[in-house]
């Protein structure tokens, strides 16, 4: 499993320091001109899409969740069960 | 080697989530007001015209099974017309019909929670887009005005101008633009030419 976090207009120097801060070890795709949130649809965040391993997009989340919830720990489970 | 690559990547790939938003998630809300006009302001066809519409639209392709935000729908709409413009360039009038009466539904969707246009709307941060769905529900109906007369279908396209000039006149309520006195424009040498 793969996360990735896309940060659309904010500050790199706001970035790293949220990064520190919150000891993220996930990647952060910086991106000043909005392209990759445009192009995923992105109008309102946060947002999640959970793509699988064929690049089809199955899920996506359009509001702050609380992944440590069973029912989200579920579904990521149920994902990664998926077979090709 | 390759195969090792390969198997890395199925691994690897297993499941990816992508998460759009980081400092900003906790505050969605506009971080200022996009530029406001004076009500009769003119909006020239340079600043906002078609091309521009559907250059802020493209993108992942929304299916109508998985829209589910009006945000969608409008996506969606604005995609299906670009189509339909492609095709009725192309003279294939009853694809392009089907294109732009989708198009059309998709538009009444947002129109029934967003029922007015804005020159731009605020969607991301300081990032706004061009919102004109009755515009381009006009637009859409003075295309199809075209298209049904192909198809000899000539009630159709008097219901299709009817319908143009009623969305018009809702778009011209709220913005100005010179696109949208074009299309008023169209609708008229439409009626000459009947």
């Amino acid at each position: 499993m793969a996360i990735l976090k896309v940060a659309t207009k904010e500050k790199e120097k706001d970035l790293i320091k949220y990064k520190k801060e919150h000891n993220f070890t996930c990647p952060i795709l910086y991106e000043d001109d909005a392209a990759v949130a445009t192009a995923y649809g992105v109008w309102s965040r946060p947002q999640t899409f959970f793509i699988n391993r064929e690049g089809k997009i199955v899920g996506r989340a359009l509001k702050e969740m609380d992944w440590t919830l069973k029912n989200m720990k579920e579904l990521i489970e149920y994902l990664l069960k998926e077979k090709k | 080697m390759n195969r090792m690559n390969l198997n890395l990547k199925k691994i690897w790939y297993l499941i990816l989530i992508l998460i759009f938003g980081f400092l900003g998630t906790r505050c969605a809300a506009p971080k200022e007001e996009v530029k406001t006009h004076p009500k009769d302001y003119v909006h020239a066809l340079k600043e906002i015209n078609l091309e521009k519409v559907f250059n802020e639209n493209r993108g992942l392709k929304v299916l109508e099974e998985n829209a589910t935000t009006v945000h969608d729908y409008y996506r969606g709409a604005v995609q299906e017309k670009e189509e339909g413009e492609k095709l009725t360039k192309e003279i294939a009038w009853e694809e392009a019909r089907k294109h732009l009466e989708k198009s059309n539904r998709f538009f009444l969707v947002v129109l029934k929670y967003l029922p007015e246009d804005e020159a731009y709307r605020n969607v991301y941060g300081e990032q706004a887009i061009i919102f004109l769905p009755n515009l381009l529900v006009a637009d859409n109906n003075l295309k199809l005005v075209t298209v049904y007369k192909n198809l000899r279908n000539d009630d159709r396209a008097a219901e299709a101008r009817a319908n143009g000039e009623r969305y018009l006149a809702e778009s011209l309520k709220n913005v100005k633009t010179e696109w949208a006195y074009e299309i008023k424009k169209g609708f008229e040498d439409a009626m000459q030419k009947k």
